[in-house]
C-alpha cells in the first residue's frame, strides 16, 4: 500500500500523468485547427460542424445525387470565398448576384462566417473545401472496395503465373498466397459511408503515442527513485524490498498503463467523435474506414477501437517492462537517462529508416516502436519473410506481446531480486571516465565565458532545446492576405513595374501604357489611379522640402507581414518568441541554485559581476537564438516571398504610410522594428532570469515562467484580449505599435513598449543587486 | 596581515545571529566552536559577503572588505558548509572552473589544479564525476578549490566532515601547514580537530563571543571541581595505531 500511496500520491508524478493527457487533448485540437488567430476555436467548431452535416446529408442520398450535392456546394464556397476576398464585390461569382444572395441567407454555414474576420472566415473556406474533397474520397473509396478486392485476387493470379514467383518453394509464391487468401475472406464484408474522420483523425495522431510513451517511462523511472537517491541499499535490506515490492511495482505499471490508455486515448477520443461525428457510426465494419482497406480482421469500428485500446495498454505495459530491465541493470543512475536516450534513438532509426523491403525488417517490425506506433500494425498489410514462409506483421506482433512481456516480467523479477545495487561490474562508468578524459582536454581551455555557455548547453540539455527552437521556428506562418479591390489587380501590376523612384521613365511609361490600354476601361480606371498617386507623391515631396523623394512603392507586401492585416500572426508569432526564449533562459539561475554553489561562486573574485555578465550575454546570445527562428525568418519569407520589395523605398511612399511625419526609408523601419522586438525580448530574458533566481529547481522554473509569460501571450494570440494587461506580448511584437507610431507619430502608441522596456530594465538592476549585492550593502552599512 | 571584524551585527527577523562582534585575526588557525544557531556559519558568510549586515565593519589590513570588492575575494579561499557541487562535472572541471572564477590561467593554472587535487588525495579520480562521489570525496573536492590561488584567508566550515580518520589527520596537518603566513577560519564540531591545530579558539554562543584563547588555556580555565577530567586514550588513537598505515 505504501508504494502504491508514495507513486500515486505525489503531485509531481499526478502532474506528470495528467499533463500527457492535457497536453494530448490541446495538441489535437490545435492540430485541427485548420487557422490560428482570434478566432481559431469558433473556425474549428464550425467546419467540424460542416464536416458532419454534410456527411449526414450525403449518408441519405444516392451517389449520383450525393456527387452532384458536392459539387454545387463546393462551387457556393468558391463563390463566397471570392466574394469575401474581394471585399464584397461581386463581379469575380459564377452565379447572378440575386441567387448568390439567396444561397447566402439560405445557407446556415456561409451565413454563420459572416461574424468571422475576413482571414479565418477564408481559412474556413479552405477547410470546408477540403472537407468537401474527403467525402468525396470517401464516396469514391466506398463505391469502388469490391473492386479492390477482385483486383487483389487477379493480381494475385497474375503473378502466380509468372516465372519469377510461380515456385511453389519460394516465399514470393507462398505469400503471394496468404495475402490472397487472407484478402478473398472479406469479400462479402459491407462497407457503409459514415463520419470517418471522426476516427481516422483519432487514430493519426501520432503524438498520442509519445504522450503515452512519456508516461510509462516517468513510472519506470519512479521505480528507479531510491538508486538517484542512493538508497537501493536500505530498500533491499527491508523484509519487503526484493521482489514483493518488485511485484507491487508490476501492478502499479499495469494500472499506470490501463490509465495513460483511458486518458490519453480515451479522451481524445471522445473528443473527436463529439466534433466531427457520431457515435452510432460504431457499428459499422471496420473496413468502411479507407484507413483499414488492408485490415483483413472482421471486426466493427467499436470492436476494433476496444481491441486496440487493450493492446495499446498491454503494449505499454510491455514496453515499460524493457525500459525498467535496461534501466534496473545500470548501476550508476546518472548513466540511466543516457541509455534510454541511446536505447530508444537506436530503435526508432530502426523503425523509421530501415527500408520495408530489406532483408533486416523483422528488427523494423520486432521494435519497440511497433508497440509504440501500435496504430501502424493495423493500417499496413505486410508479411515478412522467416526462414521462407510470410508471417504477417499483425499477427507476428501481437502474438509476441505476451511472450515478451512475460520475458521481460521474469527479468525484472530476477533483476530486482538478484541484482545487487553495489560492487557489480559497471563497464558504462569505464566509458564515460574514458570519454571525460578526453572532454577534460577540451574543457581545461574553456573561460569563464566558455564555462557558462557550456554549463548552460550540456548540463542544462539547452543545445536540445535550441535545435527544437530552430526546427519549431519553421513552422510559423508570417504573411496574411490583403483585401484587394477588384481594379487593385491592375493598379497593383502597374504599381510593380514602375517601383522605384519617379522620373522622367516614369512618365514615359505612363504615356505607353496608356496608349496600349485604350480600348480598356478597366485599365484605364488603374492607370488614372496610378497618375493621381504619382502626383501626390510628386506634390507631397514639393511641400515636404526635407529632401524627399517621390517614389512608387507597392503597399500590399508591407501590410501582408507588418501591417494591420498581420496582426494575428504577429502576435501568434511573438507569443512563441516569447515562449523560446523562456525555455532558453529559463534554467540557467535555478541551476546554479539547484547544485548549490551560489555561496560558493560569490565569494570567488570573478564570481560576482563574472559570472552575471557572462550569464547575461549567454541571455543576449539566447535570445538571438529565438530573434532568428522568428524574425529572421519572417525577413526572409518578406524578402524572398516579396521579391519587387525595394527596401530603400522612403515608407511614405507607401499609401498605408502616405501619411507618416517620418522621413525613414523602409529599411530604416525595418531596422527599427527589429531592433526593438530584440530589445523587447532581451527585456523578457532580463525578466526570467531575475524571477528564475528565486527559484530553486529547473523544472520548477521552466512550468512557473511558462505560466506567467508564455501562456498570456498564447491566449491573447488566440482572441483572449483581457492577457493584453497581463502580457507584454505586444511589445514583443512591436509591429502594431510601430505601424501606429509610423502612420500618425502618436508617441501614445510606445507605452506599451516604453513599459515592457522600464520593466525589463527594473529587473535586470534587481538581479545585478541581487548576485552582486555590494553596493546596496554598502548603503546599507 | 589582520582580518578585523568590529561590533559585526546580523539579525534574521527578531532573531540576532551575530550581536555586536568584535574580533580580530592575524595569521595562524582560528577554531570556532558553538551550538547550531551559535553564528559560526553566519560569520562566515559575513566575511566572505554572502549575506549582508545589519552592521559593524569587517576590515582586511584596515580596508572595508566590501570596498575592496574582487580584490579581497581574490586573497579568499572559501569552503562552505553544504556540498554544493556541478554533478555532472568531473573533479578536474569544477576545480578548473573555480580556478578560472578565481582569476587563474593559463600553465598556472594547471599546475595549481594538479597540485591541490594530488594534496586532497583526488588526481586518480579527476577525470570521474563529482555526482556519482561520497559525501567525504564531496568534501575533499570543495577543499580543493578553496585551496586554489593560495589565499591569504582560507574560511573552512566544517573541512574534514565526513572524512574518514586517516584523511583527517592527513587533512588537518595539511591546513597546520598552510597556516603559517595566511589566517585560516575553522569552523567544525569535531574537538579533537580544532584541538590539535588550533592557535586560538574562538567560543561563539547566541551570536557573541564568549571567549578566545589558545586551546590550552581554554582547558586550562576550566575550574577542577566542575568534572574530574582524567586523560585517556581515543579511539582515533587506536585507529591511527593500527590502521593509518
Amino acid at each position: 500500500m505504501g508504494e502504491w500511496k508514495r507513486i500515486f500520491c505525489s503531485p509531481r508524478r499526478l502532474l506528470t500523468l495528467g499533463l500527457p493527457a492535457v497536453l494530448s487533448v490541446v495538441f489535437f485540437f490545435f492540430g485541427r485547427m485548420p487557422y490560428f488567430g482570434k478566432d481559431s476555436f469558433d473556425v474549428l467548431i464550425k467546419n467540424e460542424r460542416y464536416y458532419a452535416d454534410t456527411v449526414e446529408r450525403v449518408r441519405t442520398m444516392s451517389a449520383d445525387d450525393a456527387y452532384s450535392m458536392l459539387d454545387d456546394e463546393r462551387r457556393r464556397l468558391d463563390d463566397y470565398y471570392r466574394w469575401r476576398q474581394n471585399g464584397g464585390y461581386v463581379d469575380y461569382i459564377s452565379v447572378p448576384q440575386e441567387q448568390f444572395e439567396c444561397e447566402l441567407a439560405e445557407n446556415e454555414y456561409l451565413s454563420s462566417l459572416s461574424d468571422l474576420g475576413r482571414e479565418a472566415a477564408a481559412s474556413a473556406i479552405s477547410a470546408s473545401e477540403s472537407r468537401l474533397d474527403e467525402i468525396r474520397e470517401q464516396l469514391d473509396y466506398i463505391s469502388g472496395y469490391s473492386d479492390y478486392l477482385d483486383r487483389i485476387q487477379k493480381q494475385a493470379a497474375m503473378q502466380s503465373m509468372t516465372s519469377v514467383f510461380g515456385s511453389a518453394n519460394t516465399f514470393s509464391h507462398r505469400n503471394i498466397e496468404k495475402t490472397a487468401a487472407e484478402f478473398d475472406t472479406l469479400r462479402g464484408v459491407e462497407v457503409r459511408f459514415g463520419a470517418d474522420r471522426a476516427y481516422e483523425g483519432w487514430i493519426e495522431f501520432e503524438l498520442a503515442d509519445y504522450l503515452y510513451l512519456f508516461v510509462i517511462v516517468i513510472f519506470v523511472f519512479a521505480f528507479l527513485e531510491e538508486k538517484r537517491a542512493g538508497l537501493s541499499g536500505v530498500v533491499r535490506s527491508c523484509r519487503y524490498g526484493r521482489a514483493q515490492l518488485c511485484a507491487v511495482r508490476v501492478c502499479i505499471l499495469a494500472s499506470a498503463s490501463v490509465l495513460g490508455v483511458v486518458l490519453i486515448y480515451g479522451a481524445n477520443l471522445i473528443l473527436s467523435v463529439l466534433l466531427s461525428g457520431n457515435f452510432t457510426d460504431m457499428g459499422r465494419s471496420v473496413q468502411s474506414l479507407e484507413c483499414f482497406r488492408t485490415l483483413t480482421e472482421h471486426v466493427t469500428v467499436g470492436g476494433w477501437i476496444a481491441e486496440y485500446l487493450l493492446v495499446k495498454a498491454a503494449s505499454g505495459f510491455t514496453v515499460g517492462l524493457l525500459l525498467w530491465c535496461v534501466l534496473g541493470v545500470i548501476t550508476n543512475a546518472q548513466y540511466s537517462t543516457a541509455v534510454l536516450g541511446v536505447v530508444v534513438a537506436v530503435e526508432y532509426a530502426l523503425f523509421a529508416f530501415l527500408p520495408v523491403q530489406s532483408i533486416f525488417n523483422p528488427v523494423k517490425y520486432f521494435n519497440l516502436f511497433s508497440y509504440i506506433r501500435t496504430s501502424e500494425l493495423y493500417t499496413e498489410y505486410l508479411n515478412i519473410n522467416l526462414f521462407g514462409y510470410p508471417f504477417g506483421i499483425r499477427q507476428l506482433a501481437l502474438c509476441s506481446l505476451p511472450v515478451f512481456a512475460a520475458v521481460f516480467l521474469a527479468l525484472v523479477l530476477l533483476t530486482s531480486w538478484k541484482r545487487r545495487p553495489e560492487g557489480s561490474r559497471n563497464v558504462l562508468s569505464r566509458i564515460a571516465v574514458m570519454l571525460d578524459t578526453a572532454a577534460d582536454k577540451m574543457r581545461r581551455r574553456l573561460s569563464v565565458g566558455g564555462w557558462e555557455t557550456y554549463k548552460t548547453l550540456v548540463y542544462q540539455r539547452c543545445i536540445f532545446i535550441i535545435a527544437i527552437v530552430v526546427i519549431a521556428g519553421g513552422s510559423l506562418g508570417f504573411t496574411r492576405s490583403v483585401e484587394v479591390k477588384n481594379d487593385d489587380v491592375w493598379y497593383s501590376a502597374y504599381l510593380r513595374d514602375i517601383t522605384g523612384p519617379i522620373t522622367s521613365k516614369t512618365d514615359e511609361y505612363i504615356k505607353t501604357a496608356r496608349e496600349n490600354a485604350a480600348r480598356n476601361d478597366e485599365l484605364m480606371r488603374a492607370l488614372d489611379r496610378v497618375e493621381t498617386h504619382i502626383n501626390e507623391l510628386r506634390e507631397n515631396a514639393a511641400a515636404d522640402g526635407n529632401g524627399y523623394e517621390p517614389w512608387i512603392a507597392d503597399d500590399k507586401p508591407l501590410r501582408a507581414v507588418y501591417g494591420p492585416d498581420a496582426v494575428d500572426a504577429q502576435c501568434i508569432n511573438a507569443a512563441v518568441a516569447m515562449v523560446f526564449v523562456i525555455f532558453l533562459c529559463a534554467a540557467m539561475m535555478p541551476f546554479e541554485q539547484k547544485s548549490g554553489v551560489v555561496f560558493m561562486l560569490r565569494s570567488q573574485k570573478r564570481g560576482r559581476a563574472g559570472v552575471l555578465g557572462q550569464k547575461l550575454l549567454l541571455a543576449a546570445a539566447m535570445t538571438a537564438v529565438a530573434f532568428g527562428s522568428v524574425y529572421m525568418r519572417e525577413y526572409t519569407v518578406f524578402t524572398v516571398s516579396f521579391s519587387g520589395v525595394d527596401i530603400n523605398a522612403p515608407i511614405r511612399a507607401f499609401e498605408c504610410m502616405a501619411d507618416s511625419p517620418f522621413n525613414v526609408r523602409l529599411w530604416q523601419y525595418l531596422l527599427i522594428l527589429y531592433i526593438l522586438r530584440y530589445v523587447m525580448m532581451f527585456a523578457l530574458a532580463c525578466t526570467v532570469l531575475c524571477v528564475s533566481s528565486y527559484i530553486k529547481t529547473v523544472e520548477t522554473s521552466y512550468i512557473a515562467l511558462t505560466v506567467l509569460f508564455g501562456i498570456p501571450a498564447l491566449l491573447y494570440s488566440l482572441g483572449v484580449s483581457a492577457m493584453r494587461y497581463v502580457s507584454p506580448v505586444r511589445a514583443v511584437s512591436a509591429a502594431e505599435q510601430m505601424w501606429a507610431y509610423f502612420r500618425d507619430g502618436g508617441v501614445h502608441h510606445l507605452i506599451p513598449l516604453a513599459v515592457w522596456a522600464a520593466a525589463g530594465a527594473l529587473t535586470l538592476t534587481h538581479l545585478i543587486f541581487k548576485w552582486c549585492m555590494n553596493k546596496r550593502q554598502r548603503a546599507g552599512v | 596581515m589582520q582580518l578585523a571584524l568590529k561590533n559585526v551585527t546580523k539579525r534574521y527577523g527578531k532573531n540576532v545571529a551575530l550581536d555586536g562582534l568584535t574580533v580580530t585575526f592575524t595569521a595562524g588557525i582560528y577554531g570556532i566552536l558553538g551550538a547550531n544557531g551559535a553564528g559560526k556559519s553566519t560569520m562566515m558568510n559575513l566575511i566572505t559577503d554572502n549575506i549582508a549586515r545589519d552592521g559593524g565593519s569587517i576590515t582586511f589590513d584596515g580596508h572595508e572588505i566590501l570596498e575592496m570588492g574582487s580584490d579581497f575575494r581574490a586573497m579568499l579561499g572559501y569552503m562552505p558548509q553544504q556540498q554544493g557541487v556541478y554533478g555532472e562535472m568531473t573533479v578536474e572541471s569544477f576545480v578548473t572552473y573555480m580556478g578560472r572564477l578565481k582569476g587563474i590561467h593559463g600553465k598556472k593554472l594547471s599546475e595549481q589544479v594538479a597540485d591541490v587535487l594530488t594534496l586532497t588525495n583526488l588526481y586518480d579520480v579527476r577525470h570521474k564525476k563529482i555526482g556519482g562521489f561520497s559525501g567525504g570525496m564531496k568534501q575533499r573536492v570543495l577543499l580543493a578549490q578553496a585551496l586554489l590561488g593560495d589565499p591569504n584567508v582560507l574560511i573552512l566550515d566544517e573541512p574534514t566532515a565526513g572524512l574518514d580518520p586517516k584523511e583527517r589527520v592527513r587533512i588537518r596537518g595539511f591546513i597546520e601547514e598552510l597556516a603559517h603566513d595566511r589566517i585560516v577560519l575553522l569552523a567544525t564540531h569535531i574537538v579533537s580537530d580544532i584541538e590539535s591545530i588550533a592557535n586560538e579558539v574562538m567560543l561563539l554562543k547566541e551570536g557573541k563571543l564568549i571567549r578566545m584563547s589558545p586551546p590550552e588555556e581554554l582547558i586550562a580555565s576550566i575550574p577542577e571541581t566542575w568534572e574530574p577530567v582524567a586523560y585517556r586514550l581515543s579511539l582515533e588513537d587506536v585507529y591511527m595505531y593500527y590502521l593509518g598505515g
